[in-house]
């Protein structure tokens, strides 16, 4: 028993290398397993001769005249004795309840599986072939096919009888049919016809191509791809072919369907089978040694290839031997190839074998890539086909790929998988960490150790500190900077650096990494200590981060020697926290600095160091003249004639004149210009500001012996001051630049002026007219008059009860109406009248309206 | 559409590759000869209507075997089947005529309990100048056997009809006789129709036929 278990296990293996290129690079398309179970007790006695595929059951015939139905695995479910010799064909339809069955000794059944009621006959000659119509289950599609000599329709007429109508004869055996929907195909010694079932008629003639070959030797393999694409296979020539719609104009007196062959190519051996998977073909080959064709002994394994058809040859796609049971003893009519049309499952049947091909899924993609030591390849595969795969896993490929990397010593590599492959499988990590430390490697995995939300024992990430320690103190910070603080026992570790300053006190590296590891502990204190004592930037960050403010009162100083303008900003920006009086306290000893801390909280808010303003006026004038004139401009607060007076002291020409002007003092601020900064064009700019004509006055009197100065004033002056003023009071015989262009430029200026004053009047001319027109427009509109209406002084209907009676009534424009009579009587110029309410109230005509209006 | 006969009887023909088997079938069946045929694979059957009597038709189901067999046990379940077959050598090869004992032994071998009516048959006798086997032997040999012996040529049609009339009659006497006997699962002689038998029992069974008469 043991035995044959073995002897079996050794046959299915030889399938696990059909492909001839065994070291090929090529990934096979098909795998393959042997039908066992019942089917390998049925086949050591019995021989198969042709096999019918459903979706849930096949259908075996052999070469004792028996069908059996067997499950997918093999098994046999069911036997029919139909025949002593050889059965020729299995047809099923597509319900899968209706067999028909014809053997070699001329036996043709169809009946219903399960009712086992039916149709027997038995022929003079063997029948090859019997096909059942597709929807043979229906009763109005009770019809089948038969060939033994000749083609003969059996159709189940109205009284339930079977009624016969031979489709085809005189061309000798019918060898194949194939029944898809509404058309027959079927091949005969000659050639492939086709019948259209829906018009009667046959379609097509496809003639075998060579004649040479013996049709019972070589026989023809028909299979329909869809409804309309027909593969016929025949001796080493494949032709696919496709039924087509004739279009109505050239139909004439033709069948409205014809047949166009879209592809035709030889092959390079013996067609036995074929299938259609997706658009390319799966072939399989009896393959024969042309040189030595009558050596029966020396037949080579037959071959399922997979090809793309093109339109005149085709391409191999993959090609595998196949290592049937006796292959030796077969030939080309005994090989069969079937497939389920839902699957894609290929069943090869040979007299002593039946092989199953299927396409190979993602598991077995996966494992021919581990095979193939593509690690990087199969994860990603599995990845992203996770759901589908059943035999591999993810971890397990990742876990093979890492050691695979390892062996390989690419250990950055596999630490870096690490993080992907071990995700949050605590174990596997511990077990990593300890695999890279006894391989010495614990740096190549550091770095991808798990520190969100899945930590390892501390334990685990001291380890590899303590490793860096000793090794390497740039990656240990670095591992420090990047690690939470939580990872680890910071008391130890703080401890280990420790001792290693001890060897080297004046390492920045550790020092630094020391002072982190208090940040982490919270002791702030000797953090900021390091931090200061390396004057390390992180200092302000630290002081800001962890509110260290109350620390660091008594090393301002310190921090601003430092780096003056963080220090600032950072004073600045926690004034809550440290107060700016305890802050000028501080820096007392060190006016620059005090400079610097003061000018910028000015520049935050002109007001919020008031108190200080005095002081800073020194500190502007000692360290940063240029900010002290903005300054003072801005300042509210300080006191101006002690800024006055530090000007003097220090001759600040500009920031006197400025404070003397806002002290009041223009004219002395106007003098200063003059006299010390000379300037003549900033001096008028000063009187063009203030606008006082005595500064004009004085400006001109001390100009007016400065040739110079009157050029500039002549220029600029006569928007403001009439220049004549100044022209007179220039001496005679002076000498000024440039004079004749400045008057040039005055009188310019006046007639410019004087275009724009006409021009004005002009506009305003036109507008009064304008809006004259307007209001005769206005005015010459009608005035409604009707019972709504009241006279303005009896207050009661301006028209009267009784039209009738004659009346008169008054409308002025300004649409107050009164009856003539309530009028006072008019002066003794007619129509020299005024509305008595407007007039009253000096309001103009028309006023009356905005009045109702409102 | 199918002719009325009495009984149907099965027969196969056997005998060395190329002694002409086919040929001869042919001939009787279909009155043809074709100079240059296949060989035969596998098995083949043909059959015809043969009159032993006036009115007393017989159906003759006649399997051509290949000379060289792949499967022989797969020949088994022809040889089992039958009731009747011809053993035919070539008369210009000898070693054909030598392996008749052989032929005799696998077909004894196949069919017992049952038992084979043979009917040794040197084919080829146009070819007279070629002949390597007498007349005389080959009789001698059908002697020891209980066999009759003729000589056939499918090409010239010589004793083509009697070799086949002869050994039909032989079997029909036979059954006639009750030394064979027609059974179930047998399907060496089987009963055919005759019209006055038409609501016979067997009719019963085989329903389904009588839709085509």
């Amino acid at each position: 028993m043991a035995e044959v278990e073995e002897q079996e296990r050794q046959q299915s293996g030889e399938f696990t290398d059909e492909s001839e290129e065994e070291d090929s690079e090529e990934e096979p398309k098909l795998k393959y397993e042997r039908l066992s179970n019942g089917v390998s007790e049925i086949l050591q006695s019995d021989a198969a001769s042709c096999m019918t595929v459903h979706d849930k059951f096949l259908a075996l015939g052999t070469h004792f005249g028996k069908v059996f139905l067997l499950d997918i695995q093999g098994n046999a479910t069911q036997k029919y004795d139909v025949s002593s010799v050889k059965i020729n064909q299995i047809s099923l339809d597509e319900s899968g309840e209706n067999v028909g069955i014809c053997s070699e000794d001329g036996k043709v059944q169809v009946f219903g599986l399960y009712t086992r009621e039916g149709f027997h006959e038995s022929f003079d000659c063997p029948v090859k072939v019997v096909a059942l119509h597709p929807q043979f289950s229906r009763s109005n599609y009770k019809q089948f096919v038969t060939g033994g000599n000749k083609l003969l329709l059996y159709e189940k007429n109205w009284l339930n009888r079977w009624k016969t109508q031979v489709l085809h004869e005189g061309e000798g055996t019918i060898t194949n049919v194939k029944w898809r929907a509404n058309l027959i195909a079927w091949a005969n010694n000659l050639g492939v016809k086709i019948y259209d079932f829906s018009t009667k008629q046959r379609i097509t003639n496809v003639l075998r191509d060579n004649v040479s070959l013996r049709p019972d030797m070589y026989p023809c393999s028909l299979c329909w791809k869809d409804d309309t694409t027909l593969i016929i296979g025949w001796g080493t020539s494949i032709k696919i072919c496709v039924v087509k719609e004739r279009k109505p104009t050239e139909m004439r007196d033709l069948p409205n369907r014809y047949v166009e062959i879209v592809s035709a190519f030889e092959t390079e051996f013996f067609i036995c089978g074929l299938a259609p998977l997706a658009d390319q073909l799966v072939t399989l080959f009896f393959v024969q040694d042309p040189t030595n064709q009558m050596d029966e002994e020396d037949r080579a394994r037959p071959r399922l290839d997979i090809i793309q058809a093109l339109p005149e040859s085709c391409e191999e796609i993959s090609s595998d031997a196949l290592s049937v049971r006796f292959y030796q003893d077969n030939e080309c009519r005994d090989y069969r190839l079937e497939h389920s049309e839902g699957e894609s499952l290929f069943y090869i049947i040979s007299p002593k074998d039946i092989v199953v091909a299927k396409e190979r899924d993602q598991d077995d993609h996966i494992d021919w890539l581990l095979a193939k030591k593509k690690y990087e390849e199969a994860l990603m595969a599995a990845e992203i086909s996770f759901k589908n795969i059943k035999r591999h896993d993810v971890q397990r490929i990742g876990m093979s790929y890492i050691n695979h990397l390892v062996e390989n010593r690419d250990f950055n590599a596999a630490a870096r998988k690490c993080q992907k492959v071990l995700g949050k499988n605590m174990e596997l990590w511990e077990n990593e960490v300890y695999r890279f430390k006894n391989i010495g490697q614990l740096k190549a995995i550091s770095q991808y150790l798990p520190r969100g939300d899945l930590r390892l024992r501390p334990a685990i990430y001291e380890m590899i500190l303590h490793d860096f320690l000793k090794t390497d103190y740039e990656g240990f910070a670095t591992l420090i900077r990047e690690w939470p603080g939580e990872l680890y026992n910071n008391m130890a570790i703080v401890q280990a650096v420790n001792d290693h300053l001890k060897k080297d006190p004046t390492n920045n590296t550790l020092l630094t990494t020391l002072a982190e590891l208090y940040t982490y502990d919270q002791r702030y204190d000797r953090a900021l200590e390091i931090y200061l004592r390396l004057r390390h930037k992180d200092v302000y960050q630290l002081i800001h981060r962890h509110n260290l403010f109350s620390s660091i009162e008594d090393k301002i100083v310190l921090l601003m020697e430092f780096d003056k303008e963080k220090a600032v900003d950072m004073l600045l920006d926690n004034e809550d926290k440290i107060s700016i009086d305890k802050v000028v306290v501080e820096l007392d000893g060190r006016p620059e600095l005090l400079h610097v801390y003061l000018h910028k909280l000015f520049k935050r808010d002109h007001h919020k160091g008031q108190k200080y303003h005095e002081r800073q006026i020194g500190l502007y004038a000692e360290y940063d003249r240029p900010n002290l004139l903005p300054f003072l401009r801005d300042s509210t607060h300080c006191p101006l004639e002690k800024a006055l007076e530090i000007c003097q002291q220090r001759n600040f020409v500009e920031e006197t004149v400025f404070l003397l002007s806002r002290m009041g003092n223009c004219r002395r601020a106007l003098q200063m210009i003059m006299e010390e900064q000379e300037d003549v064009d900033k001096a008028i700019e000063f009187a063009k500001e203030q606008d006082d004509a005595e500064l004009w006055e004085d400006l001109i009197s001390y100009s007016i012996d400065k040739p110079p100065f009157i050029t500039g004033l002549l220029n600029n002056i006569g928007t403001h001051v009439d220049p004549i003023l100044l022209i007179k009071r220039i001496k005679e015989g002076m000498e000024i630049p440039n004079l004749r262009d400045s008057l040039v430029k005055i009188l310019h200026d006046y007639n410019l002026q004087i275009l724009l004053r006409e021009g004005c009047k002009k506009i305003l001319v036109a507008d009064s007219l304008s809006l004259l027109k307007k209001m005769h427009r206005t005015q010459m509109r009608g005035v409604r008059v009707d019972e709504g209406n009241i006279c303005e002084s009896c207050h009661s209907t301006i028209l009267p009860s009784d039209m009738a009676q004659p009346f008169s009534v008054v409308v002025f424009h300004c649409r107050h109406m009164f009856h003539k009579e309530c009028l006072p009587s008019s002066g003794t110029i007619p129509g020299l009248q005024f509305c008595n309410i407007c007039s009253a109230k000096r309001r103009g005509p028309g006023s009356g309206i905005l009045e109702m209006k409102k | 559409m199918e002719t009325i006969w009495l009984y149907q009887f099965r027969l196969i023909v056997i005998g060395d590759s190329t002694v002409g088997k086919s040929c001869l079938i042919r001939r009787f069946t279909e009155g043809r000869f074709a100079q240059v045929s296949d060989p035969t694979v596998g098995v083949d059957f043909f059959s015809r209507l043969v009159e032993i009597e006036p009115g007393k038709r017989i159906k003759l189901q006649i399997w051509d075997t290949a000379g060289q067999e792949r499967f022989r046990s797969i020949t088994r379940a022809y040889y089992r089947n039958s009731v009747g077959g011809l053993l035919l050598f070539d008369i210009t090869n000898r070693r054909s005529f030598q392996n008749v004992h052989n032929w005799l032994e696998e077909a004894r071998s196949h069919v017992q309990p049952h038992s084979i009516v043979f009917l040794l048959v040197g084919h080829k006798c146009d070819l007279e100048a070629q002949r390597q086997v007498t007349q005389h032997e080959a009789e001698k040999l059908a002697g020891a056997y209980g066999m009759r012996y003729v000589e056939t040529s499918a090409r010239d049609a010589i004793n083509v009809e009697k070799a086949f009339v002869d050994l039909t009659r032989e079997i029909f006497e036979l059954v006639r006789s009750g030394d064979i006997q027609i059974q179930d699962g047998w399907e060496g002689v089987k009963s055919g129709f005759v019209p006055n038998m038409v609501h016979s029992s067997e009719e019963v069974t085989k329903g389904s036929r009588q839709c085509f008469c």
